[in-house]
């Protein structure tokens, strides 16, 4: 199978500390990533990460060579989509409880036949670029088991509901790299 | 008109005028809301946290809102009644509106909610829960609870108990939604035992009750004394039983010997 690599279109104006353990947690899983509509000021840190391009992956891809990963997208993703790409794509935005669709509103408003999606539960950013790295090693997305939301216990009176899916990988709960602490830290 | 539509409608005016009221009472801290049906008319109770702000000067704003109440939902004869909150720590509703006022002028939400838990807790709450949700800190939407005391979350106990509220607070970022939990002082659970005190025995004099002591200890060592005295009694009488009793054995052996000899003689 052709080497297909991980774009990460930037939507965020800012690149928080929350975003930041994503990008991480999903070059990590990739073994690097391409980060793509990235605001000049936000750059140099992401460059510890993986390429860093202030373009959209538009002008570096051509439409038949990528998959946009899209919850809105009618199509799941499989192993097949992977033969004749050469990237995926995520959109690099951190969601809202209920989501609203704003991959579908500024990714794959043009390039829909190019979308594919990953179930129903809307995914943090590492968990889509994992669930994507597994069914591109040859599982399927059926079998990948993945949590509606995750609740961590913070201290005995507080207690954090991320309304978000996490991966169960081998009895393992995939959570974010370092958010625990983050959240604990509560900023 | 049927008569599920009739329900159905005054049901539906009756939240309008709620939301309307919780509205425009929001500066006086409103709490509860009840309207009722009277043979007079409609009275609306309110209970508020600063009733002077629903009254207003000489009456000036209750009056205007009993007009509304009249004009604009068509309610029949409105008297509105204004109740004074005893303990505002106490209702979810105006609890959950001071965290969201906090939030919105800018103060982080683990200071609000710790503040607004503890204010609750010291009012005397046999539980409470706090939940903030939204985009607290400006990056993801999260929901956090904070909780403290003992809170019931399901069956009959959960919706009989505790006192719900809700609050929306609209800073930058986003919309955050805020739920307070309260179960009051003083509620009694179905699984909450009460041990009856026993009733207490007068307390005698310390003479007294040496004297008692001394008794006890008398009978007992008679008890005791007579005890050993009647096992002897019964040791002698088994000795001399058991005497009678090898005599009689050894007799009758004397008595089957002779016999045995006899028989002897006779077969040689």
């Amino acid at each position: 199978m052709r080497r297909v690599r991980l774009v990460i279109e930037n939507l965020e104006p800012e690149l928080s500390e929350w975003l930041y353990l994503e990008y991480s947690a999903a070059s990590h899983y990739w073994g690097g990533a391409t980060f793509t509509s990235v605001p000049p000021g936000m750059g140099e840190k992401l460059r510890t990460l993986g390429e860093v391009y202030t373009q959209s992956f538009r002008e570096l891809f051509r439409e038949e060579e990528v998959i946009i990963l899209d919850p809105r997208a009618e199509k799941p993703l499989t192993q097949e989509d992977f033969r004749k790409a050469r990237a995926v794509v995520v959109g690099g935005i951190l969601g809202y409880e209920k989501p609203r669709g704003r991959t579908a509103e500024h990714i794959t408003r043009e390039l829909s036949d190019r979308a594919r999606h990953l179930g129903k539960v809307q995914l943090s950013i590492d968990t889509a670029a994992l669930v994507a790295r597994l069914i591109y090693l040859g599982e399927r997305l059926e079998d990948i088991e993945v949590t509606h939301e995750v609740e961590i216990s913070l201290s005995e009176n507080e207690r954090v509901l991320l309304p978000y899916g996490y991966v169960v990988y081998e009895g393992k709960l995939m959570l974010t790299p370092g958010l625990v602490e983050y959240l604990a830290k509560g900023e | 008109m049927a008569l599920e539509r009739k329900f159905i409608e005054d049901n539906i005016r009756k939240f309008e005028v709620k939301e309307f009221l919780q509205r425009e009472l929001e500066r006086a801290g409103c709490g509860e809301i009840d309207i009722q049906r009277t043979p007079l008319g409609t009275r609306v109770i309110v209970h508020v946290q600063r009733p002077g702000l629903v009254i207003g000067r000489k009456g000036q704003a209750i009056r205007k809102l009993t007009t509304i109440l009249k004009t604009r939902f068509g309610l029949d004869n409105p008297q509105i009644e204004v109740n004074e909150l005893e303990v505002p720590e106490l209702n979810p509703n105006v609890m959950a509106r001071s965290i969201a006022n906090a939030l919105e002028r800018g103060i982080h939400f683990r200071r609000a909610a710790y503040t607004a838990l503890r204010r609750i807790m010291e009012a005397g709450a046999r539980g409470a829960e706090i939940t903030i949700s939204g985009k607290l800190t400006g990056e993801r939407a999260k929901t956090v609870k904070f909780v403290d005391g003992y809170l019931k979350h399901c069956g009959e106990p959960a919706m009989m108990f505790v006192k719900e509220g809700y609050a929306v607070a609209a800073p930058k970022p986003g919309v955050i939604g805020v739920k307070v939990k309260i179960m009051p002082p003083g509620t009694r659970l179905p699984d909450d035992i009460i041990y009856k005190e026993q009733p207490e025995v007068p307390s005698k004099g310390e003479e007294e009750e040496k004297g008692e002591i001394e008794e006890i200890v008398e009978q007992l060592q008679e008890e005791i004394a007579e005890e050993g005295e009647s096992k002897e009694k019964v040791s002698e009488e088994s000795a001399e039983e058991k005497k009678a009793a090898e005599e009689a054995s050894s007799e009758a052996s004397e008595e089957k010997q002779p016999e045995e000899s006899s028989e002897e003689t006779k077969e040689a």
